[in-house]
């Protein structure tokens, strides 16, 4: 089973991406700051959603950290963020995130994005 | 009984006092002869102070070739007015809205001017932008929340539901949609308004962009029953732009005449004329009276018309279009024969140069970095044909985009500026100095250089290329300017 990672903290977005994870059948893991992001990151998922605005690291530099780390550097990154998309695309870019979604996401991108990054981690 | 002359002096001297708008007289060497009570406070010094100082004395940007070029302005206009920065006491720079009449008949030329202080004014703006962009994104969490949970109870994975639950929490998915859409137009607003949008210019071609938003609006065209029509010049028309935007401008226009128009159809017309192109989106729709060809473009402004598709826009989205198309430098605007006969909506972009738009984004890093105190080099690529027959658009264009890999291989940083021409990639980096420019110049013409002999083109092209660094070569933004393009010529 594909383990998620979700780094996010409003409690009630998390319990809403936990949700629509688990009833697709993914195992997923949850941080609510940076700190403990970073943590759950060396734990080795399989994907993680990295929203912005998080305590402690915000997410452009956890991003950063965690795509310089070796042990972390593979494991593709999907930002989140209520930021404005052109000024978004281009700091995905710089920090290394594999792919960014807007909020409020569309649930149906929100999943396609999720299977598209998953495959991509099998064939390698 | 009418002001005798001297009631009428002392009117004069007294509205000068009293007025709440700064006002200084000034010869035409700049000296202050006068300053009234509002001068001195906003400029924090006793009036009697003021005067006899010079205009550079108070205002740090006033330099002899800017008064020279007033003075002109002022004799053939008689008055100007413009938005500029003064130095009050202890240099605190003041803004200020002023305008400057030519003082006349006075015995010698005078110049006098009116100025208001528009801080405030000013502080004001950017706090209601900044509200603004604060809200939209403190909306998106919540609103986050409400999609997400909505759309898991409609999907069925919060457990089965019966049809009237299904087409209530479908209405309340659709309120929500529309309400993040209004959320992004707000953002767009905002930007536009405080000059914060960021333009990713590049060439490209307008024909085959109408061409591309015609084709995302047939199958709606069929479902209505419209004709939609595309018409451009048969070849490419080329014009510096941000796609995105200008598909976003193309594609809210089509989109007003669809909800506008029940019968007949629907034009995207492209005509490529001298120095600008015009885009227009003209329909057989319910078309606008003359009072309110400009009224649509007010924010929020929506004419009570029910549009034929039951759709309800935000009424932000022509304001938005206009002010895309002005931040490219361009004019929008609406024509109609009258309600009940169609509308045309239309836009110009001129068309500028690589080099014009290369110049712009330059003075504005050039400004950034002086403020700053950092270096930035420029260094221009110009690919040279030498024959023996001219070189196609298609070769150069293959050639430029070779290049640009090239370049973005050496130097790829999110900061720097490319600017790519017809047959010149233009590009400044930004703390880089010259030596550290030349060498990823260098690499850049051998490794072109390598790729022509691979490909047995290098007899019929060569690389020229040119470097310039600030502030090492150039102490102000005006002479650095001026030295890359001589250099660029050479």
């Amino acid at each position: 089973m594909a383990k998620i990672l979700v780094i996010e903290d409003d409690p009630n977005a998390l319990e809403m991406l936990r949700f629509r994870f688990k009833k697709a059948g993914y195992d997923v893991s949850e941080a609510l700051d940076g700190d403990e992001g970073l943590l759950k990151a060396l734990r080795q998922p399989d994907l993680i959603f990295l929203d912005i605005r998080i305590p402690k690291i915000d997410g452009w530099e956890l991003c950063r950290m965690l795509k310089s780390e070796p042990r972390t550097k593979n494991i593709p990154i999907v930002i989140l963020t209520g930021c404005d998309q052109p000024v978004q695309e281009e700091y995905g870019k710089s920090c290394g995130a594999d792919a960014y979604l807007t909020k409020p996401w569309d649930p149906k991108e929100l999943m396609a994005v999720t299977r598209s990054l998953l495959s991509r981690q099998d064939e390698s | 009984m009418p002001l005798s002359p001297e009631e009428l002096r002392s009117l004069a001297s007294f509205a000068a006092e009293r007025t709440a708008d700064g006002l200084l007289c000034l010869d035409t060497d700049g000296k202050i002869l006068y300053a009234n009570e509002s001068a001195a406070r906003t400029l924090g010094q006793p009036a009697s102070t003021l005067a006899g100082r010079d205009i550079y004395a108070i205002a740090s940007e006033m330099n002899p070739a800017l008064w020279k070029e007033l003075w002109k302005e002022i004799r053939t206009n008689s008055s100007f007015s413009f938005e500029f920065q003064l130095s009050a006491a202890g240099g605190r720079p003041v803004h200020v809205e002023l305008i400057a009449h030519h003082l006349e008949p006075a015995q010698r030329e005078l110049a006098c001017v009116f100025f208001r202080d528009i801080e405030e004014r000013k502080r004001l703006q950017s706090l209601q932008q900044e509200f603004v962009s604060t809200v939209s994104h403190e909306l998106r969490t919540p609103m986050t929340v409400i999609r997400e949970g909505v759309a898991q109870v409609v999907e069925g994975l919060r457990g089965d539901i019966n049809n009237a639950q299904e087409r209530a929490l479908t209405l309340a998915l659709n309120g929500i949609e529309r309400m993040g859409r209004i959320i992004d137009e707000l953002l767009d607003i905002s930007k536009i308004e405080s000059g914060k949008i960021l333009l990713k210019r590049e060439r490209i071609d307008v024909a085959a962009l109408a061409r591309e938003v015609g084709g995302t609006f047939q199958s709606l065209a069929s479902d209505r029953g419209l004709d939609l029509r595309v018409t451009t010049p048969a070849g490419p028309v080329m014009l510096y732009a941000d796609r995105d935007r200008v598909i976003q401008v193309l594609t809210n226009l089509v989109g007003n005449s669809f909800k506008f128009t029940e019968k007949g159809h629907v034009q995207i017309t492209v005509s490529s004329r001298e120095g600008e192109v015009e885009c227009a989106v003209s329909d057989t729709g319910i078309g606008l009276a003359a009072g309110d060809l400009e009224k649509i473009f007010n924010k929020f402004e929506q004419l009570g018309q029910v549009s034929f598709t039951g759709e309800k826009g935000t009424g932000l989205g022509l304001s938005i279009s206009r002010g895309i198309i002005e931040h490219h430098k361009g004019r929008l605007w609406a024509e109609s024969a009258g309600a009940g006969k169609g509308s045309r909506i239309a836009f110009v972009i001129p068309r500028l140069s690589g080099r014009d738009i290369f110049a712009e984004q330059l003075t504005g890093m050039l400004k950034e970095v002086a403020r700053r105190g950092g270096t930035l080099s420029t260094v221009i690529f110009r690919i040279e044909h030498l024959g023996p027959a001219p070189a196609t658009d298609a070769q150069l264009t293959a050639a430029l985009t070779q290049l640009e890999q090239l370049v973005r291989r050496e130097s790829g940083r999110l900061n720097d500026l490319f600017v790519k021409d017809v047959d010149t990639l233009y590009m400044a980096l930004q703390s880089t100095v010259k030596r550290e420019a030349a060498r990823i110049a260098d690499r850049v013409v051998a490794a072109f250089q390598e790729s022509l002999t691979s490909q047995k083109l290098d007899p019929h092209f060569h690389l020229a290329c040119s470097i310039a660094s600030y502030p090492e070569e150039a102490a102000d933004e005006e002479t650095f300017l001026g030295m890359i393009f001589k250099r660029e010529a050479a």
